[in-house]
């Protein structure tokens, strides 16, 4: 687990202005999105249908065929390393059925060439030192793997070349999997948000689709070529596509962070602090996959409804007046209505408003809540009323982890789950990252230190 | 025709053009070759190998929606947060996105450059959320820093990367992008005028027109002539 970085949230120190013109200028471009696609496979199209019209004119060599995939898969892989995708590996289909018709080892010279090649361009375009060897890496062992299994199976021929396409497509899965994690480079978005077993029957899918176009590209001969190039264009966009929907998901939520600390600093630093322990918490707790993600994503939202609370009563030095509170409160609320104008945020809506009720069912701000608390609303609460203790605040001084620990015990059973809050205090005890030198230790204190620095300046 | 209206979809390679239903055109030949070449070999095995292609051709599909929807989602949400906050009169986004389109598709702009001009009048106003309610509260903060805070936020969300640099500050050299900020510009100052300061269509239209730097601007006489005022 990441160290909880007290450091931040004292730069997150809202009582510092922010000075004109601070809010982030330097954004990286969007990377690849699916309208770029749009472009990719429509002028791969038309190279592969003048590819089979000069395969049908002039009958070439097997070397000459082997040499225009690689050119194929070189001008693809290029594209990909210029929009700065870390592993590429876009034409895997194309390279899956192509094992039938040209020899395996053709396949995987090709896939080497294409490797290093479109790892030069990324080192050269994004000044990656890991760019050729990761991306030799990614492709060269995924594709002979592959390569070996479709090449074994076709020469069997028929639908057991089908079958050996669904090892090919497991193997590209795997590869994604394994690779960022024994890289570090992080995982890309498709891996991280899909179940892992749904996402292995997908790419098995597509593999066995790209088998069974190579196969009709063997028993049909080389007239097929623009047709079952169409085929494969639609295979690797099916693919392509999944990682473009889970980076705009990935962008939804950031620029939506990215409001949040155009109205305030501290904010943003705080969600992302709780998303860190929450995802942490969860993953103890048992949940993963789509589960963990969604905690991830309420963690990191829990607070957006801040972005309609007047900036001076988040950043009020002192206690909030009952109407003050009451107007805060409302942030809850705001939440849900925002929120459920995304389709893809609308599970998550119900676990941030949930987060805000109580343990045994009294609500924010008094009353009572109708249904009990999801896992992931319980872990949120936690997790939220943790780093708000442990932060420093308008109104007071940051706690120490030994008083937040205390207090959330007092809490628990009321406000909070009590299993949940061991096994943060477990998680935090067990991993090191218990802090005790830092912040005051008790809430009165803590309050009395920052009226004095509002006396005093 | 302005220039540089529609000039961007002219081109089908074009990364802006929108080929919503390309997997259509690649797609269906595709799964036609797939069951027509299996079929002499393997009968009606023909249909799983033509079911495969078709599978993958319904996730892109999809998939190529899903994208879509939320990038229209998100340039509304983010257009609300502006109205919520108090920056923005409620409603003000969504009007001036029906404007823009209108006086864009009068202008004769692509459907490419019409997207980007709805999102653009959605979610333009989103840099105001740091304002609070009035521009006085934080000082320092003038209508180009706001703008630059909106296109910030922009270029994070997904597919609003192009409309971000409709509304960035300085003007775009492209002349493609100043026709779409021109418009946007346009139908959100008449909004305001209209609808904020609750001026008549030919007042509004006026105080509009007094502001632009061009008194021949193509987009302000098409915004009159769809509501019925001639410029004098």
């Amino acid at each position: 687990m990441k160290p909880i970085d007290n450091q931040v949230s004292n730069r997150d120190d809202p009582s510092r202005p922010a000075p004109p013109g601070a809010f982030p200028r330097e954004l990286h471009p969007t990377e690849m999105d699916p309208r770029d696609f749009a472009r990719f496979p429509l002028g791969l199209l038309a190279l592969v249908a003048a590819a089979g019209v000069i395969v049908v004119q002039a009958r070439p060599s097997p070397f000459l065929a082997w040499l225009m995939l690689a050119l194929l898969y070189v001008m693809v892989e290029g594209m990909l390393a210029e929009r700065g995708r870390p592993f590429g590996g876009a034409g895997w289909p194309a390279l899956v059925a192509m094992v039938p018709v040209i020899a395996p080892t053709g396949v995987i010279l090709g896939a080497t060439l294409a490797a290093l090649a479109a790892g030069m361009v990324h080192r050269a375009r994004h000044g990656d030192r890991f760019a050729v060897s990761g991306r030799f890496l990614a492709h060269v062992p995924a594709v002979t793997a592959g390569a070996a299994v479709v090449g074994l199976a076709a020469s069997e021929g028929g639908w057991v070349a089908a079958v050996a396409g669904l090892g090919a497509g497991a193997v590209v899965h795997l590869q994604r999997w394994v690779l960022p994690r024994t890289t570090g480079l992080p995982l890309p978005p498709s891996v991280r948000h899909l179940p892992a077993g749904w996402e292995l029957a997908e790419m098995a899918a597509l593999g066995a689709t790209a088998a069974v176009l190579g196969g009709i590209l063997h028993a049909s001969g080389w007239v097929a070529t623009p047709l079952v190039g169409a085929g494969l264009l639609v295979v690797a966009a099916a693919d392509q596509l999944r990682v473009g929907v889970a980076r705009a998901r990935e962008q939804t939520v950031d620029s939506l962070l990215l409001a949040v600390e155009a109205k305030d600093l501290y904010t943003r630093g705080h969600c992302q602090r709780v998303a860190a322990v929450a995802v942490e918490l969860g993953g103890a707790m048992g949940l993963t996959g789509t589960g963990l993600h969604r905690l991830e994503t309420a963690a990191l939202l829990h607070d957006f409804g801040k972005v309609v609370v007047d900036r001076r009563l988040l950043r009020k030095r002192g206690r909030l007046t009952a109407d003050e509170y009451r107007h805060v409160q409302e942030h809850a609320a705001v939440v849900a209505g925002l929120l459920d104008g995304i389709a893809f945020l609308r599970p998550v809506a119900p676990i941030i408003v949930e987060h805000h009720t109580h343990f045994d069912g009294s609500a924010y701000g008094g009353g009572r809540s109708d249904g009990r608390q999801s896992l992931e609303a319980r872990i949120l609460a936690v997790a939220d009323a943790y780093d708000a203790m442990t932060t420093h605040r308008p109104y007071r001084r940051a706690l120490t982890q030994a008083y937040a620990f205390d207090q959330l015990r007092r809490c628990g059973g009321s406000q909070f789950d009590p299993v949940v809050v061991e096994a943060l205090i477990e998680l935090l005890t067990t991993t090191g990252t218990a802090v005790e030198a830092c912040g005051v230790g008790s809430d009165d204190e803590a309050r009395w230190l920052a009226e004095q620095e509002i006396r005093h300046g | 025709m302005v220039d540089g209206i529609g000039s961007r979809s002219v081109n089908p390679w074009s990364a802006t053009g929108r080929h919503r239903d390309w997997w259509l055109l690649v797609g269906l030949p595709a799964v036609a070759m797939a069951f027509v070449l299996t079929w002499p070999r393997a009968g009606w095995w023909a249909l799983g190998a033509g079911a495969m292609v078709y599978g993958c051709g319904y996730l892109s599909f999809s998939r190529h929606r899903a994208w879509r929807r939320t990038t229209a989602e998100v340039a509304h949400t983010l257009g609300r947060l502006a109205e919520l906050n108090g920056a923005s009169r409620p409603g003000h986004t969504d009007r001036s996105s029906i404007v823009a389109v209108a006086v864009g598709r009068r202008l004769g702009m692509a459907d490419a450059a019409l997207e980007t001009a709805r999102h653009a009048a959605r979610a333009g106003d989103v840099g105001r959320v740091g304002l609070d309610r009035s521009p006085t509260t934080r000082p320092g903060f003038d209508r180009e820093t706001v703008a630059e805070w909106s296109a910030a936020i922009m270029r994070r969300a997904p597919g609003l990367a192009e409309a971000a640099e409709a509304v960035a500050p300085p003007d775009p050299e492209d002349p493609y992008l100043r026709s779409v900020r021109r418009v946007v510009q346009v139908a959100t100052a008449f909004d305001e005028a209209t609808c904020g300061e609750g001026l008549a269509a030919d007042e509004a239209l006026a105080l509009v027109a007094a502001g632009a730097p061009d008194h021949s601007d193509e987009a302000l006489a098409t915004l009159g002539a769809i509501f019925g005022v001639v410029r004098r």
